[in-house]
């Protein structure tokens, strides 16, 4: 068997990870011991690995928190590894949109060619420079043949020049932009757009991720995105102090139903105390303890409950 | 059959369940069973959560979201997951890719503004500590949290695998399909950017000694 540098059949780093679980002999722990005073670089890991596992213990609510989340997660729109059909429109979406480029980019260099071909056509620059009138034959005969052919370089009449005939076939035009549209279908764009929305949000950028949330009801009111999204818009809308707005939200999320009922209710609880509602905020946290009795958020409603009976005369 | 081969020369005479109890309900899951997919991620949940802490910091306004991201991813990658690690290993690398994003996302906001982890705070109560070796030690983490948006990710991914979560080298190079020597060279130089990281932040405690 290969020995390794501690003489043991077990690596200095490994020695390091296995302390750290708590499964090493007195052999090992002497090697590592060792190995820990001989390289600066292993003790400088070995002290921050421990550094993380005091703590990176299991904290309490913790078996709650992952129940719900898993539940969620399970529910939430996938927006990660597309399925073959999704890969396809991709690959499509992809293909169309070289497809555009390419085109924009010939359109570009036979306008900057059709303008130097047009340059004869101004009597003025013919007069001064009638040398420089002549266009390159060849690109010429490429681009714009019509216009700057030789009969017309050579002549001091303007030259009159329809656009719409010089501009070649293969531009950018509706059908292709309809294309492309095609080519990225609706369900993956409510899925964009419900990811920069909340990525917005996570980087505290309140107002994009509400105009994105927004145009996800607006734009794509069927998709389960914007489902999803009446609950994200609502905490959104909180922090920016617009809690009648929120409060809408929530409401609206609440009377299709789904698997963020609970966010949903506490939202809106949160919304109706920051108008002032109290009785509609009572009732809503009664629902809440009524119908998630095992809530993450039961404790919250329990203990608003109480402050709010409390303060009754 | 495929199931057989997939822990190669270390499935030799051993079931694959006997390898790693959470195969088969991985198995189901990937196939779409909801029941599977649901248990899977309450077992995987505390590696996943520990992931997320770890790279975010426990107090950090992301956790939960990226839990639950990660959850989602994982059972999005599954179909793709070809036994050549643990189902646990595999998930805490979607995890740890899940959070080095998110940690990169929002460095700018975390640049200023003060971030005191309750990890910090927990730590000064700790009563086998002075209050100067837990500050020490969240200085240390809080280096390594930010090195980890500077590095490589091919390095940033080792250092979390192997110092953060304590992966041995060899599980760490199953969990990220590469050579046992690649990951000790990625290794090598991430924890060399970490110790320079380390030196060139003076401890709190020296820099008050100098300043006085």
């Amino acid at each position: 068997m290969t020995r390794s540098r501690t003489g043991l059949p077990i690596e200095p780093e490994d020695l390091s990870a296995r302390a750290r679980r708590g499964s090493l002999s007195e052999a090992e722990r002497s090697a590592l011991d060792v190995a820990l005073g001989e390289s600066r670089t292993l003790a400088v890991a070995h002290r921050v690995g421990l550094d993380f596992d005091r703590v990176l213990g299991v904290q309490p609510g913790d078996e709650k928190l992952i129940a719900a989340l898993a539940d969620r997660a399970i529910d939430a729109p996938r927006t990660r590894a597309p399925s073959a059909v999704v890969r396809r429109w991709l690959l499509l979406g992809v293909a169309a949109t070289l497809a555009i480029a390419g085109s924009a980019a010939a359109w570009s260099a036979s306008t900057s060619f059709k303008n130097r071909a047009v340059e004869p056509a101004v009597p003025n620059f013919v007069v001064q420079r009638p040398s420089a009138t002549k266009p390159t034959p060849g690109a010429a005969r490429v681009a714009v043949a019509p216009v700057g052919s030789a009969e017309s370089a050579g002549s001091a009449e303007p030259v009159t020049v329809d656009l719409s005939k010089v501009v070649p076939s293969n531009t950018p035009t509706a059908k292709s932009a309809s294309a492309r549209q095609a080519a990225s279908p609706p369900e993956d764009e409510a899925s964009a757009v419900f990811s920069a929305a909340a990525a917005a949000r996570r980087a505290s950028d309140f107002g994009r991720a509400r105009s994105l949330y927004l145009r996800l009801e607006r734009e794509f009111p069927n998709s389960s995105e914007a489902r999803l999204a009446r609950v994200s818009l609502g905490k959104v809308l909180l922090v920016m102090g617009r809690a009648a707005e929120a409060e809408q939200q929530f409401a609206l999320y609440l009377a299709a139903g789904g698997s963020l009922t609970e966010e949903a209710l506490l939202g809106r609880a949160q919304s109706l105390a920051r108008l002032g509602r109290t009785p509609e905020e009572q009732s809503v946290w009664d629902t809440l303890l009524r119908d998630f009795p095992g809530s993450v958020y039961a404790a919250t409603a329990r203990n608003r409950l109480s402050a709010l009976r409390g303060a009754q005369p | 059959m495929l199931r057989l081969l997939r822990f190669g020369p270390r499935a030799a005479g051993v079931p694959p369940e006997q390898l790693d109890p959470l195969l088969a309900a991985a198995d189901l899951a990937a196939k779409g069973d909801r029941r599977a997919q649901r248990t899977l991620l309450v077992e995987l949940g505390p590696s996943l959560l520990r992931t997320a802490r770890a790279i975010l910091g426990t107090a950090s306004p992301d956790v939960e979201d990226v839990l639950q991201e990660s959850m989602a991813a994982v059972i999005a990658a599954l179909p793709g997951f070809r036994g050549e690690c643990t189902v646990r290993h595999f998930a805490s690398r979607v995890a740890v890719q899940t959070a080095l994003n998110v940690r990169r996302r929002v460095r700018l906001r975390a640049r200023y503004v003060a971030n005191v982890s309750d990890d910090e705070l927990g730590e000064v109560a700790a009563p086998d500590r002075s209050p100067a070796e837990s500050a020490e030690a969240a200085r240390r983490r809080e280096a390594l949290r930010e090195l980890l948006c500077v590095l490589p990710e091919i390095h940033s991914e080792v250092l979390t695998l192997h110092v953060v979560l304590g992966f041995t080298v060899d599980e760490t190079a199953l969990t990220l399909s590469v050579p046992v020597n690649t990951v000790r060279s990625r290794l090598r130089r991430a924890l060399a950017s970490l110790r320079d990281t380390l030196q060139e932040r003076p401890p709190a405690l020296e820099v008050l000694q100098e300043e006085a």
